[in-house]
């Protein structure tokens, strides 16, 4: 038998043999169907594995219950004096501490105190809603270290510049603050600080011409905390940095929050929107009350509005030439009525972000 | 063992009529004037109804030969585009960088730009979206996209370097090696480490046997991120042989696994190892050429260089890239994947990437598709090739039962008179049946979960006439239709399936399209066209329209 012949054979017996035991594999892959379409049922309810807990020392609630298919669900806890809210979202079926952990923090200003808080499980796809225990809080979590402050609106004397379209608001409001906020009902609302006395509130009645609203700049020479002419953030790195914020929403869907870092990309003291680079992120505001927001610097991408960062000098995002913050009030494209947000302590983190 | 080399040792040959530079190239001029209609156009106040645009993009290739082995070829790139704004329209930028030769005779060596195809399992770039033999009037434009992506012959771009020799090795008459070494992505010094890829082969050939062994490895260089200790590997092995039968058969078969790791990463997979098998037999005759193959890719088969894809999906169209007031994505459509180089991938990736169910099904992958087991059969004769498959996958996704697929593929062309002024047909038939039964044995709870009822098919018909021997009249009719229900695998990092996305829809495009072509000289060419597109997809808010005016001129030397 020639050497052809023979490896003809072989090759003809391997293939068989591997294709016989290939083709056996009883495993299903990927999650079962029947957890992710099958009919929605609430297994267990929404229970804490603990009654009371002291967030100053480190103790944490975990929470659970199960259901009979894989849905987005969202867990509410609700400060019952405060009205300080924390979300936790998911989509398991079986929900435990491993996904569902509360460590004190919130997601809705204001803080949490020392107080009951009520729990509650929604579903996106899904009317129910569960109600859990009642978690005590004995101790409040202790409030965590921020790189630097660029404002949290307090100091009156704090120079924030202001441009505008006229028919805006864009100021700092001290105190319980109302204001003509709509021009049909409601007539008024409600704006509490976040934390302190004081914050920034822009808001406007636009056309659907309008996309830009207002805007308002902060140096970082004039920021809360430090008082250096560039931004000191301690790193160079964006993946580490995050700018943080508490923000207001309305509730009209229709604004958008926009932050942009200007680089003095030469170092001479200034910013120019022709040659230095300008680095922006943008945030819809879809909710109703203050929210922790969060972007890490990686997430800010070089402006491409014509003439303005385009032509970047360095061609790369330098933390540590951040000479002003610039806060911007957008209206989605095409919509009318009011838009607005409120900010509030605006600061910077280093490797986490801010969880108050 | 004696040594010996191919290759560009003809250059050396005939060293004496190669002069020590030469020039290549290639060019076109594109103007274009685009309108929109459909429902989708109506009220809409925000995206410009008509469109002009255009560029000039021309390459220019030196190839230098400082001696008789050794090549050296630059191709730079000059664009002009037709509706620059700012300046920014005018670039010019190096497209092609690349030297070759031989060492001492023996080894045949390229650095630099280099394009690369092993085997079908191991390293391929197919077009398994828009692929087969295209009307003369669609060619137009999918030739200029393979030139310009560099997707010719099936092959990946990559950057790196590129050796083989070929030496005399008992029992075969003589074995190539060849070894690569490419660089696939860049360190960003701090997170994101170098990746790179390699492959080696070993062909040995005696008589009409051939026997190879190939390995293709895409992984990360840990090192080379300052603040990262992740890196993923992926390695595939593969023997392949192919020989003569009896009775004018003949075999070809390739097997061999792949295995994926990862360090340095919490929560990752374990190493995982996956085998991939498939054997052909095919016989050649005067009747017509005749093949049978039966395939086995195991669903945790994973092969970067077989397995990326080069149309992305989620790219955004050149032309109206948003629709509506409301800003709405537009989704590409057959016309953007015919014509639109800015939708096509150019970097292989370590994970399966997302495809189209409208375009394919069956194969999304291309023949190293994971979880399939397929059998297949394929008759030529002549110009005319029919290809009919019938698979099923090697598990069930999210269910036990698994999906069954047919497939049926037909291609052909005709030219009446043979002589004279004489009129081309080019033709193309697809379809595609995808099909599993639900979880309805679960109760009535569970009616329709799961159940897969999907088709999709496209047909392509040609005529081009040619009055004269360098014109031709053309027109062709494209036309893609999908229907039904499928489940999609949504995929997390590590390309595990973690959830899936039910999808239905109905969609429906024509494309219709007629003009003319002068040949100037047999390197340079002008072709005025008409085209229209209809598209009618559920998912979109609206029927979209597209009319298209193209004045292309196309140069190659």
């Amino acid at each position: 038998m020639s050497f052809l012949t023979k490896f003809t054979y072989a090759a003809a017996v391997a293939s068989a043999v591997a294709g016989v035991f290939g083709c056996a594999k009883p495993d299903i892959e990927g999650p079962e169907l029947q957890d992710l379409y099958g009919p929605f049922e609430v297994l267990e309810g929404l229970a804490a594995d603990r009654t009371s807990v002291d967030f100053s020392a480190g103790e944490r609630v975990g929470f659970s219950a199960k259901l009979s298919i894989r849905t987005d669900w969202r867990l509410e806890i609700i400060g019952l004096e405060s009205g300080a809210r924390k979300v936790i979202e998911g989509r398991e079926r079986d929900i435990n501490a491993t996904v569902a952990e509360w460590d004190g923090t919130i997601t809705f200003a204001p803080l949490f105190g020392a107080e009951p808080c009520a729990t509650r499980l929604t579903f996106v796809d899904y009317p129910d809603t569960l109600w859990g225990d009642t978690v005590e809080v004995l101790g409040v979590r202790e409030a965590p270290e921020v790189a630097l402050v660029l404002s949290d609106f307090e100091n009156a004397a704090q120079p924030v510049s202001a441009f505008t379209e006229p028919v805006s608001t864009n100021l700092r409001a001290t105190g319980t603050y109302y204001q003509n906020l709509f021009t049909s009902p409601p007539t008024f609302a409600t704006v509490e600080p976040a934390q302190g006395a004081g914050f920034w509130v822009m808001s406007a009645n636009h056309t659907p011409a309008n996309i830009f609203i207002c805007g308002a700049a902060i140096d970082a020479g004039s920021a809360t905390t430090g008082s250096a002419a560039y931004l000191d953030l301690g790193t160079l790195n964006p993946e580490h940095v995050y700018f943080n914020a508490l923000v207001y929403g309305f509730g009209d869907g229709n604004s958008r929050l926009q932050v942009g870092l200007k680089e003095d990309d030469n170092l001479d003291g200034t910013y120019d929107r022709f040659t230095e680079g300008a680095y922006n992120a943008e945030v819809a505001i879809d909710w109703v009350g203050w929210k922790v927001v969060s972007i890490r610097a990686d997430a800010f991408l070089r402006s491409t509005i014509g003439g303005y960062g385009n032509n970047d000098a360095t061609g790369r995002q330098d933390l540590d030439r951040i000479l002003q913050v610039e806060l911007l009030l957008l209206a989605k494209e095409q919509t009318t009525g009011f838009v607005g947000h409120g900010l509030d302590f605006l600061n910077f983190t280093v490797y986490a972000p801010w969880q108050p | 063992m004696a040594v010996c080399a191919c290759g560009i040792a003809a250059c050396a040959a005939g060293q004496t009529q190669v002069p020590k530079v030469s020039f290549t190239g290639a060019g076109r001029f594109l103007l274009q004037h685009d309108a929109l209609g459909g429902s989708l156009a109506e009220g809409d106040t925000v995206t410009p109804g008509r469109v002009m645009s255009g560029a000039a993009v021309f390459d220019f290739g030196v190839i230098a030969r400082p001696d008789a082995s050794t090549e050296v070829v630059a191709v730079t790139r000059v664009t002009s585009s037709l509706d620059g704004f700012w300046g920014q329209g005018v670039g010019f930028g190096v497209r092609e960088l690349y030297a070759r030769g031989l060492i001492r005779g023996v080894v045949r060596y390229r650095m630099g730009d280099l394009d690369l195809r092993l085997t079908p399992m191991t390293l391929a770039n197919d077009n398994v979206d828009l692929g087969g033999v295209h009307p003369e009037m669609v060619r137009v434009w999918s030739d200029w996209i393979d030139y310009d992506r560099f997707y010719r012959g099936g092959m990946w771009r990559q950057q790196g370097i590129d050796a083989d020799a070929v030496l005399a090795v008992r029992p075969f008459d003589e074995v190539a090696v060849r070894g690569i070494l490419a660089k696939n992505r860049g360190t960003d010094y701090f997170f994101t480490p170098d990746r790179l890829l390699g492959a080696w082969e070993a062909v040995g050939t005696r008589d009409s046997l051939r026997i190879g062994y190939r390995g293709v490895s895409l992984f990360d260089v840990a090192s080379t991120a300052q603040f990262s200790e992740a890196a993923g590997t992926t390695t595939v092995h593969t023997l392949d042989g192919k020989g003569p039968l009896a009775g004018g058969w003949s075999w070809s078969a390739e097997a061999g696994v792949s295995r994926r790791s990862y360090e340095g990463i919490s929560g990752a997979p374990e190493p995982e190892l996956a085998e991939v098998g498939e054997l052909w037999t095919r016989r050649r005759g005067g009747a017509g050429s005749w093949g049978f193959g039966v395939r086995h890719v195991a669903s945790g088969f994973r092969s970067p260089g077989a397995q990326s894809r080069r149309t992305d999906f989620g790219a955004s169209a050149a032309v109206w890239p948003f629709v509506t007031n409301r800003e709405v994505v537009r989704m590409l459509t057959p016309a953007d994947l015919l014509q639109d180089p800015g939708v096509y991938r150019a970097a292989i990736a370590p994970g399966l990437q997302s495809y189209s169910p409208i375009y394919q099904a069956v194969a999304p992958y291309g023949a190293a598709t994971p979880n399939r087991q397929t059998l297949t059969t394929t008759y030529s004769r002549g110009t005319v090739t029919v290809e009919a498959a019938l698979a099923r996958e090697a598990v069930g996704e999210g269910i036990a039962e698994r999906r069954r697929m047919a497939s049926l593929q037909a291609t052909g062309s005709h030219t009446v008179p043979a002589s004279g002024k004489p009129l081309r047909i080019d033709g193309l038939l697809r379809a595609e049946r995808t099909a599993r039964p639900g979880l309805s044995d679960l109760g009535p709870g569970f009616d329709g979960i799961g159940e897969v009822d999907w088709a999709c098919g496209r047909a392509e018909l040609g005529l081009q006439w040619e009055p004269e021997p360098d014109a031709a009249l053309h027109a062709a009719v494209l036309a893609v239709a999908a229907r039904g229900t499928d489940y999609l695998a949504e995929r997390d990092v590590y390309d595990r399936i973690v959830d899936f996305r039910r999808f239905e829809t109905t969609y429906t495009a024509w494309l219709a399209t007629a003009g003319a072509m002068y040949r100037f000289t047999p390197s340079s060419r002008l072709n005025v066209q008409y085209r229209m597109q209809w598209v009618d997809d559920a998912e979109a808010p609206g029927t979209f329209a597209w009319s298209q005016w193209s004045f292309l001129y196309t140069l190659y030397f």
